[in-house]
């Protein structure tokens, strides 16, 4: 996986950890809200209802109760202390029932006014804005008494009485303040129970909550940021190093000296690994210094070593080359012979394609060496004047056996032991010592063959004299083609021959 | 840089939003003095939607602790108010008035005790002066000889302020009483006298004329503009038919409105008034130099303000006939 893909990888965990915490949040702050809720609102629904509840009991009873006024009505609702007929202001449909006028009738300010039956008449119970402010302290809710209709009759926050705040529980704006107003039904007619909290006081309480989340988001955002900026840094510094880190192996690969110059970043391991390169690099030249000497010294080895085999060749080739002529001086009719022949032979075998460095060296060393077999013949044969008898030639033909068995001794000399063997063998089988034909012969053999014998007609002899160069060619050409020698093999021999006599004449 | 484009857009949308808050003009804030008995409310509701407006009212409760009402009133600092109901309330208000600079319209409030004293207080009726000068002369003009005036104590600087000017612009003596409460007069003689003056508010004038009745009046009542409330009629029943009441505004105006309460026209001009200078971006502490001289047409009927905050305007007297207020004379 590539830096920048783990690293965006770690980024998208990072914005999954902040939508985790987003989500967790948000159910704990329902879940708080709730609760606070649940509290708030049924804390004080409940004050509300025993202050309710304990002052139709006591107006009951006939009990006094301080600042709430009791009037005794008829039927007619006429009360019975002034006479006042009150049928103008006061109204009901069923009882206990819950006036919806909020202002004061028998009590300065706003009231709350209840209509309730004792035996045969009425009485009329005021509770006045005072009385309910002052039992119901509600520091973070406000306690209303609405309604059905939703007027507030009564509320422990005074400015809200007279106010229409409708009856359905929900979230509302009253008087400026934002909060949630929440409905409960009382065993009064036309009155129901309310708590309108604040928003505020819901934060009052979650504020702890809000903090230690926001802390916690911002710390994560935070960390998101320092990490993205990291991860910016990182992909960066990192993709430059990488790319002069190529730069440099570029360099290496083309055998060129490479200064790798670290590039500075606010990554300390970055920079050490650099650093590190730089040293590996370092080693890296020495060692490529060290090997370049040793390449010198080896080339130097070689060479010397080159130079002793040229030498030790030479010196080999004078050594057989002196063979030669030593077997020439024992035959001498034939002095230098082997020397001709073996430039022609190398012209001939280049003539006919044959580019070998060990079928060259062996028409080379076959052709110096041919009649090395000769030493072994004695020299009255050798040297006789005229013809020799068939005994006579018979010892004469066993010279290729000799030299077999002479060059045989040599290590790797095997093929030119072949042309030794067999460099008077005829194609038609007529050849000896072996009688081979056609194929059976090698080209190598074939070679020296053909021009030993054309050396040898060009060459004086005790018992003739040199022919010329056509006369030898007439006599192969004539004699010896399709008997002794393949015609192409003499075609080639030809076209080396005239190729030879033209330069000559240049 | 994706993520640099990212925190600016952010920036900019956050400017956006900021900008266009602050460059939104804000509904503007509008104090309503209450006390559990007024209801200035009714007429401020109207006349944002007869005229289609958006404010922000918020009720502060001035029958509570001195200190309960400063706390209060200390966050909407330079802001416009309707209100208290009754003098007494003004009274205490007062210091308050000027330490935050609100300026505040009473529509009903008429003691001299309060009005002409601040400039963050302005009335929409006339002077209690001329109030006391034509129960005077409407109770001389019906030839009463015995008078009862019942004051409210629960309002003592306007109704003993108001009682007073009676007592010093009438030939004839009046007897008073201060009451708090209708029961105070359970064994009070009202058969004695030919004229009740009731200096109270118009639910307890309802109880009272009930009680006077029921005790063998069978003279004439006469309710200051104190009095003259709906309550009065819901209250007093049959009892108030043919009281006698100073109306402090054009009735006939206010019930082209389909106005019958003094409390709700009177919050319905109040806000007329205090739209008018919040629309022209008059400062609360200019508003007393801006208003004088000016004339407005409105629920209560045409006024002009006069130097001392209080308005010139016709006046008349009302009667209540067949549970409903009758025009009677019209006085200027």
């Amino acid at each position: 996986m590539k830096l920048a893909t783990a690293v965006r990888s770690l980024a998208r965990y990072g914005l999954f950890l902040i939508l985790t915490l987003i989500l967790v949040f948000i159910i704990g702050f329902v879940l708080i809200f709730q609760n606070v809720h649940r509290y708030y609102s049924q804390t004080y629904l409940k004050s509300e209802k025993q202050l309710l509840n304990s002052t139709i009991e006591n107006a009951l009873n006939q009990k006094q109760q301080a600042n709430v006024v009791v009037r005794t009505l008829d039927r007619n609702l006429v009360d019975l202390q002034t006479g006042a007929d009150l049928s103008g202001v006061l109204a009901y449909k069923e009882l206990p029932w819950l006036m919806p006028d909020f202002k004061g009738l028998f009590v300065s300010g706003n009231s709350a006014k209840f209509l309730l039956q004792r035996q045969d008449d009425l009485l009329l119970v005021e509770i006045p804005q005072s009385l309910f402010s002052s039992f119901l302290t509600s520091e973070l809710a406000y306690v209303l008494l609405v309604t059905n209709q939703g007027e507030v009759v009564l509320s422990t926050q005074p400015e809200m009485a007279g106010m229409n705040v409708k009856s359905k529980s929900r979230f509302a704006k009253l008087n400026g303040t934002f909060g949630y107003l929440y409905f409960e039904n009382l065993p009064i007619e036309n009155a129901r129970a309310a708590v309108f909290i604040p928003i505020q006081s819901y934060f009052v309480v979650l504020s702890p909550y809000l903090i230690i989340s926001f802390a916690a988001l911002v710390g994560v955002i935070i960390w998101m940021i320092f990490f993205s900026r990291f991860q910016t840094r990182l992909v960066g510094a990192t993709a430059t190093i990488v790319e002069n880190i190529n730069k440099s192996t570029m360099q290496i690969e083309k055998n060129r000296e490479v200064n790798y110059i670290p590039v500075k970043t606010n990554i300390d391991d970055l920079n050490e690994l650099q650093e590190s390169i730089v040293k590996l690099l370092e080693i890296e030249k020495a060692s490529q210094v060290e090997m370049h000497a040793m390449m010198n010294s080896l080339q130097d080895t070689v060479n010397e070593l080159e130079e002793m085999q040229r030498v030790l060749q030479e010196r080999n080739t004078q050594i057989i080359s002196t063979l030669a002529e030593a077997i020439e001086i024992k035959d001498t009719g034939t002095f230098g012979h082997s020397g001709r022949v073996v430039n022609l032979a190398l012209d001939l075998a280049k003539e006919l394609g044959v580019s070998d460095p060990a079928d060259l060296e062996a028409i080379k060393f076959g052709a110096l060496l041919h009649d090395v077999g000769k030493i072994g013949i004695p020299e009255h044969i050798l040297n006789k004047p005229g013809r020799l008898t068939f005994e006579e030639f018979e010892i004469m033909k066993k010279h290729p056996i000799f030299g077999e068995k002479i060059i045989k001794n040599i290590s790797g000399w095997d093929l030119v032991a072949d042309i030794v063997r067999h460099h008077h063998e005829n194609i038609d089988g007529s050849g000896y010592p072996d009688g081979l034909a056609g194929d059976q012969i090698s080209v190598r053999a074939q070679i020296v063959s053909i021009v030993d014998v054309f050396t040898a007609l060009i060459e004086e002899r005790p018992y003739r004299p040199p022919l010329s160069v056509d006369e030898a060619l007439k006599i192969i050409e004539t004699e010896m083609v399709g008997v002794k020698f393949h015609p192409d093999l003499y075609k080639a021999f030809l076209n080396v021959v005239k190729r030879r006599l033209s330069e000559l004449k240049l | 840089m994706k993520q640099m484009v990212l925190v600016a857009a952010l920036v900019a949308v956050v400017i956006v939003i900021v900008f266009t808050l602050h460059s939104k003009q804000p509904n503007p804030t509008i104090l309503i003095f209450e006390d559990g008995e007024a209801d200035f409310r009714s007429g401020v509701d109207r006349y944002t939607k007869d005229n289609k407006l958006k404010i922000n009212p918020v009720t502060i409760r001035v029958d509570q602790p001195v200190s309960e009402v400063e706390k209060n009133l200390r966050k909407y600092h330079s802001c416009y108010a309707i209100g208290p109901r009754i003098s007494s309330e003004a009274l205490t208000l007062l210091p308050y008035l000027e330490k935050f600079q609100i300026f505040t319209i009473a529509p009903l409030v008429t003691s001299p005790k309060v009005v002409g004293k601040s400039k963050y207080l302005m009335s929409l009726s006339p002077s209690d002066e001329l109030q006391a000068r034509d129960l005077v002369e409407r109770l001389q003009k019906d030839l009463r000889k015995s008078t009862v005036v019942i004051c409210d104590r629960n309002n003592i600087a306007y109704s003993e302020s108001l009682f007073q000017m009676m007592v010093q612009f009438s030939p004839l003596s009046f007897d008073c009483l201060y009451i708090d409460s209708v029961d105070e007069l359970v064994n009070f003689d009202f058969s004695k006298y030919d004229s009740v003056v009731l200096i109270v508010d118009g639910r307890v004038a309802g109880l009272v004329a009930q009680l006077a009745l029921r005790k063998g009046f069978n003279g004439i009542i006469y309710g200051s503009d104190y009095a003259y409330t709906d309550a009065l009629i819901t209250t007093g029943s049959s009892a108030v038919e043919g009281m006698i009441l100073y109306g402090l505004f054009d009735l006939s105006q206010m019930t082209k409105f389909g106005f019958t309460s003094l409390e709700h026209a009177g919050s319905y001009d109040a806000l007329m008034v205090i739209l008018t200078l919040v629309s022209s971006k008059i400062k609360t502490t200019e508003a007393s130099n801006y208003l004088q001289g000016k004339t407005f047409k409105g629920a209560t009927g045409t006024f002009t303000v006069s130097s001392d905050l209080s308005v010139f305007r016709t006046t008349n007297f009302v009667t209540v006939r067949n549970a409903q207020f009758i025009a009677d004379e019209v006085k200027k």
